[in-house]
C-alpha cells in the first residue's frame, strides 16, 4: 500500500432511484441501489467487486463512470472531483474512464465495421491527426488485443464472442484511459474463452500499466485477476481485503458463505462440500432493506445488536476491513464462533 | 464515408431480392417511374410552341427560350405565335418547324375548336378538352407531374421533420417525450382539412405556400414509429457504450440509432406519398388548392362533376388518379413486405 494519492477514490457513494406510481406519479418508494460505498483504487492495481446480483456492484461501476448520477457522496479521479461534472466537462472525463461490457454481442454497433468501432473514441476525442494515423492506431490496437488487423473491415456479426470481447477491449484502450471498468467482462463467454480474455486483460495491465475496477460474481475469476477484493451486499460494502487474505481468512459471514459456494473441480470433494445455508433464499429488497446489518436475516450468527444497529466498516488489520458486529472490539468478548486475530 | 455508395450488406441484398420477388410491386414501381419520367418532360410532349425551329440556317429552341416574332421576320416584338398561319408561313418559307406530339400546353385555350367546350375526344384532342377549351391530355400530363413532385417534396420534408421530432422525443424520453407526445396529440386533434380551408381562404396559395400549409399537419405521421424505435434502441448496450465513450448525443442519434429507425421510415414513405397526393387533389377539387389555371387532377375531377354531360373529363381524372394511387400502394406493399423480417425468413426471396 502506497501513501500516494489513489487513482480513484470513492467516498460514501449513494445511488438512490425513486419509484413513482399511482395516478399522479407520486413518489412511492426509494431503491437504495448503492448505499454509502467508499473505496479506493490505486494506480496499476485491480480492485474486484463481488456480490450476488442486485447488490449494487454494476450500479457502483456505472456511477463511477458517471453514466448514472450519484445521489450523494463523491468520486475523485486522480484528485479531480468528478462527481458533479456536466456537459462538456463530463464528456472530456469520458476519455479517462472506459468500460468493457458484459455482453459482447450487444455492446458493438452491428452496422459499423471494426475499424469504425475501435476508432470511435479516437474520433470523438480527436486523438489522431489524420486518416492515416487513425487507421494505423486502430490496427495497432487490434494487434494489441490479439486480433488480426486484416479483420478491421469486417462487421461484428462475423466474429465469435471472445473476438468481440477483444474488439470491446480494443475500443476501451483506444483513448488510453486511466481506469477501465470491467463489468462482468467474461461471464457471457465460454470457460475456455474466459481464460483467454482474463489472460489478455492481465497481459495488457502489465504491458500498459492499466488500472481495473473488475466487477464480477464469479469468485474464481476474481481470484485470478484481482489484487484487492471488495464484497458488496445490498448496496453496502461488507468486507474489503487483499486477495489472499480474503480467500484465506474471510471474516464476514457473507464472504464465508460466498466462498463456501464455489464449486470444487473434484467430484468427491464437491459432494462432501458444505454450502453455507445462508445463501439460500432471496436477497432482501433494496426498497425496504432490513434494519441494522443488511445481512442479519440470512446470517446464522445474527444476534440482537445485528438487528438494531448497522455495523460500521472497521479496519481490523492493515487493508482488511469488515462491517460486522462479531468483530466489534468494544464488545466485552469476541462473539465470533471461530478463532479471529484481534486487531493490534 | 469511405465505403462505396451502393454496397448492400447481406440483409439489404435479401430485402432487395424480396422486393423484386413481388412482381406486382416491382412492375408497379417501373410503371410509376416510367409515367413520372414521361411527365417530367411534359414540356417536350405537350406544348404550344415547336420543339425546334430551323429558320434562315439557324436553329431555335422555343421550348427553352422565348423568341420575338421579329426574329422570324414578323412585325411584333412580342413572343412569336407559332400556330398562327402568318408566323408559320414566315418560318416555313426559310426553314421548318418540329412540333411536339400534342400541340397544346396545359394552359393553351384552343381557339379553333369549332364547337362548344368541353369538346369530346377527337384526333386533335385525344382526350377532349375541358370547359375552357384546354387539352385534357396536356393537363393530365402536367397535373400528374405537379402532383407527384408536390407529393415527393411534402413526403421528404415531413419525413425529415417527423424523424427529427420522433428522434428527439424517443432519445431523450422522460419529460421531453411526455410533453412532445401531448402536443402532437393536440395538434393531431385539430381538424386539418378545415384549418387548411380557413387558411386557404385568406391566402391565395401557390405551390410553395400550399406545401408549407400541408406540411404543418403531415409531419406528425412518422413521429410515432420513429419515437418508438428510438425508445427501444436507446437502451441497447452499444448506444450506452457510445455514450460512455463520450460520443455526443447528436452523433449517437445519427450514427447509432437512426439506422434502426430507417426501416420503419422507408416502409411508411410510399403511403405518405400517396396520402400527400390525395390531400393535394382533394384541396384542388374543392378549389382551395393550386391557383386557378394550374394543371391539376383535382380540378379536372371537379370539372367532371360540373360537366356531367362530358364524361371524358370525369373518367380521365378518375382513371389517372386511380392508376397513380394504386401503383403507389402496390409499391408500398412490396416495400413493407421486403422489410418484414418474418417474410424474409419464410419466403427466402432467393
Amino acid at each position: 500500500m502506497t501513501n500516494t494519492e489513489p487513482l480513484l477514490e470513492v467516498d460514501n457513494l449513494q445511488v438512490h432511484f425513486k419509484l413513482h406510481g399511482g395516478l399522479l406519479g407520486r413518489h412511492q418508494a426509494t431503491v437504495r441501489a448503492v448505499d454509502g460505498v467508499s473505496f479506493r483504487v490505486d494506480q496499476g492495481e485491480t480492485l474486484g467487486v463481488v456480490g450476488e446480483s442486485g447488490c449494487g456492484k454494476s450500479t457502483t461501476g456505472l456511477a463511477v463512470l458517471r453514466m448514472i448520477d450519484p445521489s450523494a457522496g463523491s468520486i475523485r479521479l486522480n484528485g479531480d472531483d468528478i462527481t458533479l461534472y456536466k456537459g462538456r466537462q463530463l464528456r472530456r472525463i469520458r476519455r479517462r474512464l472506459q468500460m468493457v461490457y458484459q455482453d459482447p454481442f450487444g455492446a458493438l454497433d452491428p452496422r459499423m465495421r471494426v475499424l469504425d468501432i475501435v476508432g470511435e473514441p479516437l474520433l470523438v476525442h480527436k486523438l489522431t491527426s489524420d486518416r492515416h494515423a487513425y487507421r494505423k492506431r486502430v490496427l495497432e490496437l487490434l494487434d494489441l488485443v490479439g486480433l488480426n488487423p486484416k479483420m478491421a473491415e469486417r462487421y461484428p456479426h462475423e466474429f465469435s464472442g471472445g473476438q468481440r470481447q477483444r474488439i470491446g477491449i480494443a475500443r476501451a484502450l483506444a483513448a488510453e484511459p486511466e481506469l477501465i471498468i470491467c463489468d462482468e467482462p467474461v461471464s457471457a463467454l465460454d470457460v475456455s474463452i474466459q481464460a483467454q480474455i482474463i489472460n489478455l486483460l492481465e497481459d495488457l495491465q502489465s504491458e500498459l500499466g492499466l488500472t481495473y475496477l473488475f466487477i464480477a460474481h464469479d469468485l474464481a475469476v476474481v481470484r485470478h485477476i484481482c489484487d484487492r477484493i471488495m464484497v458488496m451486499y445490498l448496496g453496502q460494502v461488507v468486507e474489503t481485503a487483499s486477495r489472499d487474505t480474503l480467500y484465506d481468512q474471510p471474516m464476514h459471514p457473507y464472504t464465508q458463505a460466498l466462498l463456501s459456494a464455489i464449486p470444487v473441480p473434484d467430484p468427491r470433494a464437491e459432494t462432501a462440500r458444505e454450502v453455507d445455508p445462508s445463501l439460500q433464499g432471496e436477497v432482501p429488497s433494496p426498497v425496504n432493506p432490513p434494519s441494522g446489518c443488511p445481512f442479519h436475516p440470512r446470517c446464522r450468527h445474527a444476534h440482537d445488536a445485528c438487528r438494531e444497529t448497522k455495523p460500521p466498516l472497521r479496519e481490523l488489520q492493515s487493508g482488511h476491513a469488515v462491517a460486522c458486529h462479531l468483530y466489534d472490539p468494544a464488545a466485552s468478548e469476541v462473539n465470533a464462533p471461530w478463532p479471529v486475530a484481534r486487531p493490534a | 464515408m469511405r465505403r462505396p455508395l451502393i454496397r448492400l450488406n447481406p440483409i439489404n441484398r435479401r430485402r432487395w431480392a424480396q422486393f423484386r420477388a413481388n412482381r406486382r410491386g416491382w412492375w408497379s414501381l417501373w410503371l410509376f417511374l416510367a409515367l413520372f419520367g414521361l411527365t417530367l418532360v411534359s414540356d417536350f410532349i405537350a406544348n404550344d410552341v415547336p420543339l425546334l425551329v430551323a429558320y434562315d440556317g439557324e436553329l431555335y429552341y422555343p421550348v427553352l427560350e422565348t423568341y420575338p416574332e421579329t426574329a422570324f421576320g414578323g412585325d411584333f416584338a412580342t413572343e412569336a405565335e407559332y400556330d398562327s398561319p402568318f408566323v408559320a408561313e414566315l418560318i416555313n418559307e426559310k426553314g421548318w418547324m418540329l412540333w411536339p406530339p400534342i400541340r397544346f400546353s396545359y394552359d393553351t385555350h384552343d381557339r379553333k375548336l369549332g364547337q362548344p367546350a368541353p369538346s369530346p375526344p377527337s384526333a386533335r384532342h385525344w382526350l377532349g378538352t375541358d370547359d375552357q377549351g384546354r387539352d385534357v391530355l396536356a393537363r393530365v400530363l402536367y397535373g400528374f407531374r405537379i402532383s407527384v413532385l408536390f407529393g415527393l417534396l411534402l413526403t421528404l420534408l415531413s419525413s425529415v421533420i417527423g424523424v427529427a421530432a420522433g428522434a428527439v422525443q424517443g432519445y431523450f424520453g422522460g419529460r421531453t417525450d411526455l410533453l412532445g407526445q401531448r402536443m402532437i396529440e393536440i395538434w393531431q386533434g385539430l381538424p386539418a382539412l378545415y384549418v387548411l380551408i380557413i387558411i386557404a381562404s385568406f391566402v391565395q396559395p401557390g405551390f410553395w405556400t400550399l406545401l408549407g400549409i400541408l406540411l404543418l399537419f403531415s409531419w406528425t405521421t412518422l413521429v410515432g414509429v420513429v419515437r418508438a424505435e428510438f425508445l427501444r434502441v436507446r437502451n441497447f448496450d452499444y448506444v450506452r457504450a457510445a455514450k460512455a465513450l463520450g460520443v455526443g448525443d447528436a452523433v449517437i442519434m445519427y450514427r447509432h440509432v437512426l439506422p434502426n429507425a430507417m426501416v420503419a421510415t422507408l416502409t411508411f414513405m410510399p403511403f405518405i406519398l400517396s396520402a400527400s397526393i390525395v390531400t393535394l387533389t382533394s384541396l384542388d377539387f374543392l378549389g382551395l388548392g393550386m391557383p386557378p389555371g394550374a394543371p391539376s387532377l383535382g380540378e379536372l375531377l371537379s370539372q367532371g362533376k360540373d360537366n356531367i354531360q362530358a364524361p371524358w373529363l370525369g373518367i380521365t381524372g378518375f382513371v389517372v388518379i386511380a392508376l397513380q394511387l394504386s401503383l403507389l400502394v402496390f409499391v408500398g406493399e412490396a416495400v413493407r413486405d421486403a422489410f418484414d423480417p418474418r417474410k424474409i425468413q419464410l419466403g427466402g426471396g432467393r
